[in-house]
């Protein structure tokens, strides 16, 4: 009977790995669709068979393999913070889309543009008060169209400003789940094998990363160190260090650490980079040019204008524009009280005459300002705000796409595969069955037994 | 691997083996699969082991107090009947949870039902 016991010594120990491998089974079945969840795998190993040196073979348990896989998870998160930032860049630069009219016959561009045709229509009928109202309604309108989009630009600093408070509150929510997980891991160190809890931890991680750029370094109880751009430690253990963001100083908003130091430059992608990059140099930017152009065009227009006096002949006291630069020029940017009996359209050599508004309708076509006349300025920088929304949808799109492909290579690695697991469960099947034709045999040998011994 | 039963010295000790194996392969094979399985395979390899050692002594010659293990062993032949019900519910449960969950068809209309003889399953398991 040697053979038999060969057999069910055997069986027994390959139905003790068949169990484990049937709870990871099940383990891996019932996460199929858990996110972030990595396939566990039971490692066979052959046994020797020499059964002559009492060496039954059969097969043993090598222990659990975790598929995860820490240059996969390494490279989403990057892919993650990339996309992050992407996609955070491109929502907030279209906000601005509405501010900038490329067509020119609505928004600041065709109030530039009616601003000069007044002065046009006004070298016909220089003395007509019509056309004289007509100029001061439009220099209304053309301050108002400055001040409006100064004030769609702070509104869009604004709104970055409230985004990344969002953000950062965001980030320091997940960074305190991520401690509650490492201190966790801190209590019970075979908490680290809990399959659920290391998905639960590298989806955080994901979150995190989307929001800015880490270095996640993993220590030798399980749990996660964690530095803001490899330099700012933000997780030791089972503590975490939260950030904030400093709106005091009204030119930019700055991120601090735990301390109060400034960290700003330590982030350099995910949607915080994005926020702050559009709040300190994008809006920033764009305000700047607006107001180098508000500002030339008023300087220009009033030079010329204080040179000429009105159809009384009496001298310009005054030009058309006012601004206060040290708050804005386009912000501030308004219609002075000169009324349209005052408006000095004639040279002092010749009163009644049309020689300072023709000067004025020309500015409209001179290079004043980077070799541009001021409509085309405004057409070029309008361009550029264009362009700069959709390369920036464009790049949030690819950024997605490369998520999307860093996802797909990670899931072939660690991604439970639902027909590898059904020939586990079929093994577990099958040796249930094998254990009915055990009893069996064990049946006839105990009637054997019986037989001999009654 | 050698098991407990196979030193044995005796007729009492070999009852007192036989019945403790018969108990848990009766325990292990109550329980929900995959979890007692290995637990029902150690039960049933304690008993052969009882059962050779008691064939070995018989032929030895040590034919006097069997009383306390032919008990046992008849408690164990009237258990076997039942063990062999549990054992197929095992087997029909664990192929029913293989279709619950999903990843295969339990067993198709022109399979055996489980639990029914497979020729070759003793050595293909092995």
């Amino acid at each position: 009977m040697g053979n038999l016991f060969v057999s069910l010594r055997n069986a027994a120990g390959a139905m003790k790995v068949l169990e484990r491998a049937a709870g990871v089974v099940q383990s891996n079945v019932a996460n199929a669709s858990t996110p972030g969840y990595a396939k566990q795998v039971q490692v066979l190993t052959a046994m020797r068979m020499d059964l002559d040196r009492g060496l039954p073979g059969g097969v043993a348990s090598g222990g659990t393999l975790n598929l995860r896989d820490a240059y996969a998870e390494a490279t989403v998160r990057q892919r993650m913070s990339a996309a992050g930032q992407a996609e955070e860049r491109r929502a907030q630069l279209e906000q601005l889309e509405p501010l900038y009219d490329i067509g020119g016959e609505s928004g600041l561009g065709g109030a530039i543009n009616r601003f000069f045709q007044s002065f046009a229509a006004l070298t016909v009928a220089p003395n007509d008060l019509a056309a004289r109202q007509t100029v001061i309604d439009r220099a209304d309108s053309l301050a108002r169209s400055f001040q409006s989009m100064a004030g769609g630009l702070a509104e869009a600093a604004r709104s970055a400003e409230r985004a990344l408070e969002q953000r950062v509150a965001q980030f320091n929510r997940t960074l305190e789940e991520i401690a509650g997980i490492n201190s966790i891991f801190r209590q019970d160190y075979r908490a680290q094998d809990d399959p659920g809890l290391q998905a639960r931890l590298h989806n955080l991680l994901e979150d995190l990363s989307e929001l800015a750029d880490i270095t996640v370094l993993r220590r030798e109880d399980g749990a996660v160190s964690i530095y803001l751009g490899g330099q700012t430690m933000l997780t030791s253990s089972d503590r975490f260090y939260p950030l904030s963001v400093d709106l005091s100083n009204p030119g930019r908003v700055d991120l601090l650490d735990a301390e109060g130091n400034t960290v700003t430059g330590h982030v350099s992608s995910g949607r915080i980079a994005a926020l702050i990059d559009i709040r300190n140099r994008v809006l920033p930017g764009e305000l700047s040019e607006l107001d180098r152009l508000a500002q030339t065009l008023a300087d220009q227009v009033n030079a010329v204008l204080l040179g000429g006096v009105d159809p009384a002949g009496n001298p310009a006291t005054q030009g058309l524009f006012a601004y206060n630069a040290a708050l804005g020029v386009a912000r501030t940017l308004s219609r002075t009280s000169m009324t349209a009996a005052e408006l000095p359209a004639a040279d002092p050599s010749a009163p009644g005459g049309n020689a300072i508004a023709v000067q004025v309708a020309e500015l409209g076509q001179e290079k004043l300002i980077d070799g541009y006349s001021l409509v085309q300025f405004y057409a070029v920088r309008a361009a550029r705000a264009g362009r700069m929304i959709a390369e920036g949808r464009e790049a949030a799109a690819v950024a997605g796409l490369l998520v999307q492909q860093a996802r797909q290579f990670r899931d072939e690695i660690q991604r439970v595969n639902l027909d590898e697991e059904a020939v586990i469960l079929m093994q577990v099947q099958r040796a249930y069955e094998a254990a009915a034709q055990m009893i069996r045999v064990l049946d006839e040998m105990t009637q054997t037994v019986l037989g001999l011994i009654r | 691997m050698t098991s407990e039963a196979c030193v044995s010295s005796g007729w009492p000790e070999l009852a007192r083996r036989l019945r403790s194996a018969a108990e848990l392969a009766e325990r292990s094979a109550r329980q929900a699969p995959p979890g007692a399985a290995a637990g029902l395979l150690q039960g049933l390899q304690e008993i052969a082991a009882c059962l050779e050692e008691a064939e070995r002594l018989w032929r030895q010659g040590e034919r006097s107090g069997t009383e306390p293990f032919l008990e046992e062993l008849e408690r164990w032949a009237a258990a076997i009947p039942a063990l062999q019900g549990w054992v197929r519910v095992s087997a029909a449960l664990a192929a029913g949870w293989a279709a619950a969950a999903g990843v295969g068809a339990a067993y198709g209309p022109g399979d055996p039902p489980p639990g029914a003889p497979a020729p070759g399953a003793v050595n293909a398991v092995g």
